[in-house]
């Protein structure tokens, strides 16, 4: 194949440039626990539990995602909103796919292109997710009210 | 900065002290707080109210990263404002899962008397309440 490649003129260059691209290309770039906590695409808790769960116990963390939540406008605080319940309505395996399709493609999740931190306090530190995955199925499943601080 | 929630260790020994905090013996340790605060002289004032409190949480042994300990405070202070801590047994117990391993219920009140008097006055009377007082 390279002897043929050497020989090849302009066209077989841009072939063979494409195929020997594509040849190492890694199978998955994203794990069980990155870019998305394990716990996190595990965890049968609601939002509202696991926002009510962190709030007790990684309380400065949650403080700092909220004070960085009350600074966006209404439209991005909602659209952030949805987006994290539509991602908590998925399975393991739907979540799983999520995180191996943020992790290969940057522009994937269109939400973090209008706030970047739109998801921190869920996908951004494996200790507090672990504390909060910990407790939270002692929250009530329904309470909006964890966004209200 | 040392994260106080790094040990995740048994939490055995911390809830017999969080039981304590809602008994009588809890209750009692309160009373005296309340009123050695209320008795306390004026602290030497800084221009910085986190300086302030950070020297007074050392005077009850209660150490760690200034600017997390006045989070602890001011979101104690919060928490009650907003009605999530109803009372201040609550808001103790909040308070004491922040603190350190190894710190005792008086440390958790003591930070909690300090946190009202410096962040949030006002809530004085949630103490008082709890400790029989008026």
């Amino acid at each position: 194949m390279n002897a043929i490649c050497l020989r090849a003129g302009l066209a077989g260059i841009v072939l063979c440039g494409t195929v020997l691209a594509t040849a190492g290309l890694a199978s998955a770039d994203a794990t069980d626990d990155y870019p998305i906590p394990h716990r996190i695409l595990q965890t049968t808790c609601t939002v509202d539990q696991y926002m009510a769960a962190v709030r007790d116990v990684e309380t400065v963390y949650y403080e700092r995602y909220m004070t960085d939540y009350k600074n966006r406008t209404v439209n991005i605080q909602g659209a952030a909103r949805d987006r994290i319940y539509w991602f908590f309505s998925l399975n393991y395996a739907a979540r799983r796919q999520y995180s191996e399709d943020t992790a290969t493609n940057v522009y994937y999740e269109q939400m973090a292109t209008h706030w970047g931190n739109w998801a921190k306090l869920f996908f951004n530190n494996k200790g507090v997710a672990a504390h909060g995955t910990d407790i939270c199925t002692n929250y009530p499943r329904h309470d909006p009210s964890v966004w209200n601080w | 900065m040392r994260d106080p929630r790094a040990e995740t260790g048994s939490t055995v020994d911390r809830s017999r002290d969080i039981k304590a905090i809602m008994r009588g013996s809890g209750r009692a340790l309160l009373g005296t707080t309340v009123l050695v605060a209320g008795l306390a002289v004026a602290w030497p004032a800084n221009a910085d109210p986190d300086t302030d409190f950070a020297d007074e949480l050392h005077t009850h042994g209660i150490y760690g990263a200034k600017d997390y300990n006045a989070w602890i405070g001011k979101i104690a202070c919060k928490r009650l404002s907003r009605g999530l801590d109803s009372d201040a047994e609550t808001s103790a117990k909040f308070v004491f899962t922040q603190l350190p391993k190894g710190s005792t219920t008086e440390q958790g009140w003591q930070f909690l008397a300090a946190a009202i008097s410096t962040y949030c006055p006002e809530q004085g009377p949630v103490l008082r309440r709890t400790a029989g007082l008026r």
